[in-house]
């Protein structure tokens, strides 16, 4: 009897040829350390230590280049994916050989104990990065009802609020002052909420159980627009996840682009002390 | 906005006779001799669509590798039928919507035109077609008084194969397609119509059928006798033109528009494929001896050639060859339906195409949203590749996790294509990208009117045309010339975004259940 392990969709690689080949090579470069280190013993300053380390620091460099790509559009440059695959595979098997360049020891001083805080960090913000790529998506088109732009979202509420206005014109004073008490606060925004991120359908069921509360003392136009006003509250709440989980999606880069500048920069520091001293 | 092309010349056309009052203009109907049995009351609903037109010797009416809606009655004066060249023959090639003439084929040139096209494959492989009469002993012939040509051009959408000019000074009628639609079913018109249907059958069929591989290869004998007997027909959206189960008497030959093929399960008609031009559909029922083993529907306006029983057997006897493709197509239609039936989520993504209209699409850009981060690199790139401007919008509906966004389909007949009066809009043979050149385009808007899929979009520009700044109208031309092909397809860093013909449905479904 065969058992079927399904990969989570986070963690199942899109090109498997380029996983493959990152398994390889961090195989490969494993195998090297440890028969180095039996041999002969394991330095950062030794030939082979050496070399791990300006592999990762090229590999590093390289990194850099994949920011510039997303700058030249234009440029008949193999495509986009591909860019983001050597990007994905590159940065973490140059994180590999930055370990295997110390030796799996802990930093010695307080710089390179910064180097190597900045070699994880990067990293994982990096695999953040993939993992929400990943899993987002899927969350966004099979949990929301409605795609949007992010530029236009707010642009999209704001005519929900309008059309809100234009439905709540000529109702009875009991609605007009749901409306003020809860829809009216129920269309602001958008704004940036937790709370989707730990449920992307959140607020559902008070905003529903608010409407419920209201309809039983309506008549039959203020049922209506009730009904009108219930729908348009349910929409901005979609888009209101939509924005939330695009801004995750844009804001991650703020978290991985600083850290990585900061480690490019104190590799650069590194190589240098190191040719001078 | 940076240009595209470079600007080109194009002779001038004829303007419209200045309007008449309404009951000027049904005088003027009236002293048309084929309009004369018709009722106050139809000729007065036809007249919007019904418009004198007069010529100065030297215009063109019609251009070679355009689209027309129109068909024109010839009422006074000689028109010139001249063929276009074959592309390929050491000049420009010709240019489906007429953007860039080719020199032979503007007036008083003629004389250099060396070969000629009468008929040929479009981009996407359905037959062009001469609608005009054949030439004796050159690439010209006269039209005389009392002749309609541009009819099959206006009813089934195929690109104009001849220029059209005025040889003297002409007068015709100019009929719009809902017209010549309208004026084929007045049964007062019976031999008008008959009329029009000979002339198909002389200028034409032969033609069409040597283009469905089917038939090329059939004797010129039974060509002919199938051109006397075949039967064209029309049929509106939605009608059906065959019942499943009907007894199988005839064979058909689809000439313009898209047939659905369904088969019924339950209570609900289950999408197999569709036929569109070039396409046949008969054979099963006349070959087995039963009857239709599903249904054929008219998806929108239909033209057809009905082939009898009798005539079909005629083909089949006088050419083996046939027969054996006929049943090797009868083998591949019947494994199709038994698919469609045992999986009919295919058949749910094939309906959808024909709901959507998405079968008109030669390349289709979808977006998988499962993949897409939503980081509008691909926009991004469109508009670097475009002068600032994007030709698309990341926005349009979607089916299960794929937006098909508002991003030119390039359909097998482009709509848009019909009718621009400067020739701006065009589709050079042999290609699928339909472009807009911004510096002969006058922003009159006709094509962006006419895309029944709303996808071409305004941007402000600086017209050269014109001297004003405009809306111009701009679409997706698939970044044509880019070596790498579509700049979006190309960055899209999560290979979410590709491109997708309608017309290879197992490829549709494919990417879809994907």
């Amino acid at each position: 009897m065969s058992v079927r392990f399904d990969v989570p969709t986070a963690l199942r690689p899109k090109r498997r040829q380029w996983f493959l080949a990152f398994v390889v090579l961090s195989g490969v470069s494993l195998v090297l350390f440890v028969a180095t280190d039996l041999v002969a013993g394991w330095s950062p300053a030794s030939l082979a230590g050496m070399i791990a380390g300006g592999v990762a620091a090229a590999l590093m460099a390289l990194e850099v280049l994949y920011a510039m790509r997303r700058r030249l559009l234009v440029a008949p440059l193999k495509t986009g994916q591909r860019w983001l695959q050597a990007h994905v595979y590159g940065g973490t098997l140059a994180a590999l050989l930055v370990l295997i360049h110390m030796g799996f020891h802990w930093p010695h001083g307080t710089f390179g104990l910064v180097l190597f805080l900045l070699t994880i960090l990067t990293t994982l913000s990096g695999l953040l990065g993939v993992v929400l790529q990943k899993t987002v998506p899927t969350t966004l088109t099979s949990s929301i009802g409605v795609e949007a732009i992010y530029e236009r979202i707010p642009e999209l509420v704001a005519d929900l609020r309008t059309q809100a206005g234009e439905t709540i014109k000529g109702s009875s004073e009991m609605l007009q002052g749901f409306y003020g008490s809860h829809v009216q606060p129920a269309l602001a925004g958008p704004n940036v909420s937790f709370a989707y991120l730990m449920d992307v359908r959140s607020g559902r069921e008070r905003v529903l159980t608010d409407f419920g509360g209201i309809q039983s003392f309506l008549s039959g136009d203020d049922k209506a627009r009730a009904d009108q006003l219930q729908a348009l509250v349910t929409r901005k709440m979609d888009l209101e996840a939509h924005y939330t989980w695009q801004n995750v999606l844009r804001r991650w880069l703020l978290l991985h682009v600083p850290l990585a500048m900061l480690f490019i920069a104190a590799i650069v520091v590194h190589i240098a002390a190191v040719w001078r001293y | 906005m940076a240009p595209d092309h470079a600007p080109h010349e194009r002779s001038p056309r004829a303007a419209p006779a200045p309007p008449l009052d309404p009951a000027a203009a049904l005088a003027q109907l009236r002293t048309y001799p084929f309009l004369q049995p018709l009722s106050e009351g139809t000729l007065k609903r036809l007249q919007p669509n019904l418009i004198e037109q007069r010529y100065a010797k030297g215009d063109t009416i019609l251009r070679a590798g355009e689209y027309s809606d129109t068909a024109f009655y010839l009422k006074d004066g000689i028109v010139e039928v001249r063929m276009a060249p074959v592309a390929g023959e050491g000049r420009a090639p010709v240019v489906k919507g007429g953007g860039a003439p080719p020199p032979a084929a503007s007036p008083g040139s003629a004389a250099t035109i060396v070969a000629v096209q009468r008929s040929g494959l479009g981009a996407d492989g359905t037959v062009i077609l001469s609608d005009m009469p054949a030439v004796q002993g050159g690439n010209r012939t006269l039209l005389e008084p009392g002749e309609l040509f541009g009819e099959i051009n206006a009813l089934a959408r195929y690109a104009l194969s001849s220029d059209v000019l005025a040889h003297t000074d002409v007068v015709c009628l100019a009929i719009r397609t809902p017209a010549l639609r309208a004026l084929f079913k007045q049964p007062e018109l019976a031999a008008f119509k008959e009329q029009v249907d000979n002339r198909y059958r002389q200028r034409t069929l032969g033609a069409h059928l040597r283009q469905v591989d089917l038939f090329a290869g059939l004797p010129d004998q039974v060509i002919d006798r199938l051109r006397q007997t075949a039967e064209l027909l029309s049929f509106e959206p939605g009608s059906t033109i065959v019942a499943q189960d009907a007894p199988g008497d005839a064979f058909y030959l689809v000439r313009g528009g898209f047939v659905k093929v369904a088969v019924r399960t339950g209570a609900h008609d289950l999408s197999i494929t569709y036929l569109r031009k070039g396409d046949y559909a008969g054979e099963i029922a006349l070959l087995l001896d039963e009857p239709w083993p599903f249904s054929l529907e008219a998806l929108e306006y239909v033209e057809l050639v009905r082939l009898t029983r009798d005539a079909f057997r005629n083909i089949v006897q006088s050419a083996p060859a046939v027969e054996q493709k006929l049943w090797e197509e009868v083998v591949r239609r019947l494994k199709e339906r038994g698919r469609a039936v045992r999986n009919p989520l295919a058949s749910q993504y094939l309906q959808m195409a024909m709901d959507t209209g998405l079968i008109h699409g030669e390349s289709v850009m979808l977006i998988d949203m499962n993949l897409c981060t939503r980081c509008d690199d691909c926009v991004r790139a469109c508009a670097s590749t475009h002068g600032g401007t994007p030709r698309f919008i990341r926005e349009g509906h979607n089916y299960r996790h794929w937006m098909v966004p508002n991003a030119c389909y390039q359909c097998s007949d482009p709509a848009c294509l019909v009718g621009c009066p400067t020739g701006a809009i065009t589709r050079p043979l042999g290609t699928r990208e339909v472009t807009i050149n911004p510096n002969v385009c006058i922003a009159c808007h006709n094509c962006s009117r006419r895309c029944p899929w709303g996808n071409i979009i305004e941007v402000p520009f600086e017209s050269p045309v014109v001297k004003k700044h405009v809306d111009l109208p701009t679409k997706c031309d698939q970044c044509i010339g880019r070596s790498d092909g579509p700049a979006c397809v190309q960055i899209c860093p999560h290979g979410a975004l590709t491109r997708i013909s309608f017309k290879d449905m197992p490829q549709v479904v494919k990417t879809f259940t994907s």
